[in-house]
């Protein structure tokens, strides 16, 4: 439906003297509205606020909704599940208590230990499930995926990466922590390289973890697109087939990636706090 | 399309922290809480299942050993019965033959007695006989007295030679 639906807009766009990859861009880039079947639902726009010499544009744009129903989705779906406290839960609620405890044992406790595993296993469940679910909305119609945004991703990672320093300088101090992030016992001017190395490192290990949800979510969805639009692009109905065969199998794929990329996102953010809490080098 | 836009990382971080916040209250309490009871509860039983099985085991091993002792006891027991039978029976038959032969002794006692009282009646009735005979026969009534004493002396002498024989 979505994808006749596509098509249509497409052509629409191609007459208006817009090209096939303008279009895909378009459609895969964050927006001021909301495209329903046609029917484009602007956004509440904010005029930019100036601070510190940094344009702040708190508009809502159309993955700020799809985060907030992303959110609306998790709030109500645990709430519902929840809302009877059980010893052994049911249906639904057994399956998110899978999911949960999955994050708990495999994820949280592995990398970060008992303690501070169980500590952070409602962050790192948070984080796995919003993603999950965010990843997820881009397969359904009408929405759109929020995390092939790399503002989201990288806002998140950058959650990460305080969650990182703040618990690494709980545990070993503030000044232990710093002091440890080089490695111990190597010759002076060795240092010379390692120290800009590590603090090069911290940025680097937010910055992979941003690019890789955002690209990730990007690129499937650009070649769905560009898998239809070879429709129009070779302006002939022959290759639909094709098209939609193989647009159905990237949208299949889509769903195995909207997994595998919330569990490392989640799995690499335990690592990297489980290192910043455990520093042996 | 790779720029950072300020006001989307704003929303991401009040869309994730009130996410959080309200998830923690929602969700992560109750269930990770149910969770932690119940394997509290599992680990409980578990502990209690096995104090139980050792309890279970410990009095099975208290049983067999006590059932072991007592059969060694009753072992014993007819071990001794048994040698106090034989010792018993060995007793009775030892009196029984210690018994049989005084009896035996004693009637021989009796026996030779009873021939020695029947040799002297036998001899006094010879005796008679032979006065009365001799009397008979020499037809002559001498004194009694003095026919006897001959008589008695020639019997003894005659059971002398008799008894040598």
């Amino acid at each position: 439906m979505s994808a006749l639906f596509y098509i249509e807009e497409a052509e629409k766009g191609a007459e208006k003297g817009e090209s096939l990859g303008e279009y895909i861009m378009h459609h895969i880039q964050d927006s001021r509205e909301w495209n329903l079947l046609g029917y484009h639902l602007h956004l509440p726009a904010f005029k930019p606020i100036h601070i510190l010499g940094i344009e702040l544009d708190l508009s809502i744009t159309q993955h700020v909704l799809m985060m907030w129903f992303a959110a609306l989705f998790l709030i109500l779906a645990f709430g519902l599940a929840f809302r009877r406290r059980r010893m052994i839960p049911t249906g639904f609620a057994g399956v998110l208590e899978a999911m949960t405890l999955f994050v708990r044992d495999e994820i949280a406790i592995p990398n970060l230990g008992e303690k501070y595993g169980r500590r952070l296993t409602p962050f790192l469940a948070t984080l796995f499930f919003f993603i999950l679910t965010s990843n997820l909305m881009g397969m359904i119609p009408l929405f759109a995926t929020a995390t092939g945004n790399i503002s989201v991703t990288a806002s998140l990672a950058i959650i990460t990466f305080i969650t990182t320093q703040l618990y690494g300088m709980v545990n070993n101090g503030v000044v232990g922590y710093w002091k440890n992030l080089a490695p111990h016992g190597l010759p002076a001017p060795l240092y010379v390289i390692i120290v800009p190395i590590e603090i090069l490192g911290l940025f680097t290990k937010p910055f992979a973890l941003a690019m890789r949800l955002f690209a990730n979510m990007m690129a499937g969805h650009t070649v769905i697109y560009a898998l239809l639009g070879l429709i129009i692009a070779l302006g002939s109905l022959l290759v639909s087939p094709f098209s939609v065969g193989m647009a159905l199998f990237i949208s299949l794929l889509e769903i195995l990636v909207a997994f595998i990329q919330a569990y490392i996102f989640t799995m690499l953010s335990s690592l990297f706090i489980g290192m910043a809490i455990h520093q042996e080098h | 399309m790779l720029k950072l836009e300020p006001g989307m990382l704003i929303w991401t971080w009040v869309t994730f922290l009130f996410l959080l916040l309200v998830l923690r209250k929602l969700a992560w309490k109750p269930l990770l809480g149910a969770v932690e009871a119940r394997e509290r509860t599992i680990a409980a039983s578990l502990k209690r299942a096995n104090e139980a099985r050792e309890e279970a085991e410990r009095l099975l091993e208290e049983q067999q050993k006590r059932f072991a002792q007592t059969q060694e006891e009753i072992q014993a027991l007819l071990k001794e019965n048994k040698e106090l039978a034989q010792k018993m029976r060995d007793e009775i038959i030892a009196q029984a033959r210690a018994d049989a032969g005084k009896l035996i002794e004693r009637a021989k006692k009796d026996i030779e007695k009873e021939r020695q009282m029947a040799m002297l009646a036998l001899k006094e009735e010879v005796a008679n006989m032979v006065v009365y005979a001799t009397a008979r026969l020499i037809q002559t009534q001498l004194d009694e007295q003095k026919h006897r004493e001959i008589i008695d002396q020639y019997i003894e002498s005659l059971g002398d030679s008799s008894n040598k024989n």
